[in-house]
């Protein structure tokens, strides 16, 4: 598991530590950015650094990931790498619970590849995709940087895609982040 | 047949509660069985009393849980989760039950003698006042036809069931909103799962947890109308019930629908005191303050106060909006009633617009929606 931390505060860094896996792989960016100024762009492009880094660090057969504030389900990992082996898929997408602004949960993915039915932690897929990485520039196509990578890679990689009929993800409501605050000499993205 | 009895357990070796229940079952007459015991975070003496049993009969194994899960759907799940492959049945008991010597025995007997993939016999359920009554009285197939009415007719204890019926009904369902009536929901399932469930007319179980103030009936409230629409919803959407997911998904869901402010309320106001329960103050914190927004408090003098004083303080300030804007909710015992009839009318109108077969019809359907809404809201709340 490659967690990488987008310039995060120490005391997360300490949490992050203490779980000592051997299994996780932990690096912490020594600066944020640069992102575009909050608001929307932002959120659609906030992270893409550090997932990048992760995709370095990642050295797997196959790859998946997952929001700091989601779960996956128990059996994510052991259905999708099913998906893919029995049925030589090298993409794979799959249902997730998603929770609403008023905190309640309804089910997305349905099947279509498209915006709004796959997230972040709803994919999983083979390594060689990694070549296409996350653009931090995806919000000048109006695009979620998650969304606007998957759609890149179904274009110029062209996967077998195949799809799991079971929420495997809950993906959780954006959390209200205190007043944003901007790190020390962080630089932004001019939107 | 090995058969696999779950306990799950918090606190209740100095009260001498878990030690006889332990007893009973290691005196049952049918001796092939793992008794698998669930530590729920006690610190009573409760691990020293489950090692030392352990230590003296191998068929006992314990898992020592920490945090404190305070859901018989996770620790019983892990329970599950953990029983021997070979086990061809398993069973539940809480460490305020205690089993019948012939218990295990009598119900093996049933399973092996009719092939069923479920038999109950009865529990004596002990009361304060020192009466008693049975569960697990009623013949499957009224219990079938009378859950929809009821809450209480399956006995947790004195059931044995083949560990494939939970494939086909899925597991417990860990929801907060189901809390101490998560069996109900399970066994509605299991009835309707095309199981063969047989009855035997035998008390194999005494159940003291109406005695115990600590123990989880008379912990925690509960609607039954608030859980059949949770439970109506929830199958809609498809939240899963298989046990790992149950064992270890979030508890504090609410899936979408129409809910009104007061059932959101006392539903919120359950998260809260679940968290509580559980030592989470940041968790019980957040949906303290879903209460507080969800009721428009934010602009209340004391809220207000508290978050200017204890704004850089967020321990005490998730402390102080956990305990005491918890209990800031509407009494739901008269709305969830009226408005779950209200809904009910409402979503059968909001049907019909949807339906409706010709523009003429739906102008019907929406017009009588509106007069209806209309005399609703004129009526005294």
């Amino acid at each position: 598991m490659c967690i990488v931390g987008d310039f995060i505060e120490e005391r997360n860094v300490r949490k992050i530590l203490d779980v000592a896996d051997p299994r996780i792989v932990f690096e912490n960016l020594p600066r944020r950015g640069p992102y575009p100024r909050p608001g929307v762009a932002r959120w659609q492009v906030a992270g893409t650094n550090a997932m990048n880094a992760a995709l370095l660090h990642a050295t797997g057969e196959y790859i998946c990931h997952i929001d700091d504030d989601d779960e996956m389900a128990p059996d994510k990992l052991e259905l999708c790498l099913a998906k893919c082996l029995t049925e030589e898929y090298d993409f794979v997408h799959h249902a997730f619970f998603s929770q609403l602004p008023n905190r309640q949960w309804v089910r997305l993915g349905d099947g279509r590849f498209r915006l709004g039915q796959i997230t972040t932690g709803s994919v999983f897929y083979h390594r060689r995709h990694k070549q296409v990485g996350w653009d931090v520039e995806a919000f000048k196509r109006g695009n979620p940087g998650d969304w606007d990578r998957f759609s890149r890679i179904k274009t110029k990689m062209n996967p077998k895609i195949g799809f799991v009929n079971r929420p495997l993800l809950w993906h959780y409501k954006e959390n209200n982040y205190p007043t944003f605050v901007p790190k020390p000499s962080e630089v932004f993205l001019e939107t | 047949m090995l058969v696999s009895i779950h306990l799950t357990t918090f606190c209740q070796a100095a009260s001498g509660w878990l030690e006889r229940a332990i007893a009973s079952v290691l005196e049952q007459t049918y001796a092939d069985f793992e008794l698998i015991c669930y530590d729920d975070g006690s610190y009573d003496g409760t691990a020293q009393l489950l090692a030392r049993f352990a230590s003296e009969d191998r068929r006992v194994r314990v898992i020592t849980g920490s945090p404190n899960l305070n859901s018989v759907a996770k620790s019983l799940g892990r329970c599950f989760l953990a029983r021997s492959p070979e086990a061809g049945a398993i069973t539940w008991m809480f460490d305020d039950n205690i089993l019948a010597p012939d218990a295990l025995q009598t119900l093996v007997s049933a399973m092996e003698r009719t092939g069923a993939d479920v038999v109950y016999g009865q529990t004596r359920i002990m009361t304060v006042d020192g009466s008693s009554w049975l569960i697990g009285t009623r013949e499957p197939e009224v219990i079938g036809a009378s859950f929809q009415a009821t809450s209480a007719d399956v006995p947790n204890a004195g059931i044995l069931i083949r560990p494939e019926v939970f494939e086909r009904s899925g597991w417990y369902d860990s929801s907060i909103i189901l809390r101490r009536s998560c069996d109900w929901d399970l066994f509605r399932r299991i009835w309707s799962s095309g199981s063969t469930i047989v009855k035997v007319d035998h008390v194999c179980a005494t159940e003291f947890g109406e005695l115990s103030p600590s123990s989880l009936r008379n912990s925690f409230d509960t609607s039954f109308e608030l859980m059949k629409r949770y439970v109506r919803l929830r199958d809609e959407i498809g939240f899963r019930l298989d046990v790992a997911s149950a064992t270890y998904g979030p508890a504090d869901v609410v899936p979408e629908g129409p809910w009104s402010k007061d059932e959101l309320s006392y539903i919120y106001h359950g998260f809260v005191r679940y968290f509580v329960s559980v030592g989470n103050l940041g968790k019980a914190a957040e949906w303290g303050n879903e209460i507080i927004s969800l009721n428009g408090l934010d602009d209340d003098l004391v809220v207000k106060n508290l978050r200017r004083k204890f704004g850089d303080q967020p321990e005490i300030l998730e402390a102080v909006v956990s305990g005491l804007f918890a209990r800031r909710v509407a009494d739901p015992a008269v709305s969830i009633v009226r408005y779950s009839f209200k809904r009910e009318v409402a979503e059968y109108l909001q049907r019909r617009i949807r339906t409706a077969k010709s523009q003429a019809a739906r102008v019907y359907w929406k017009v009588a929606f509106h007069v209806l809404r209309r005399v609703w809201r004129s009526l005294p709340r």
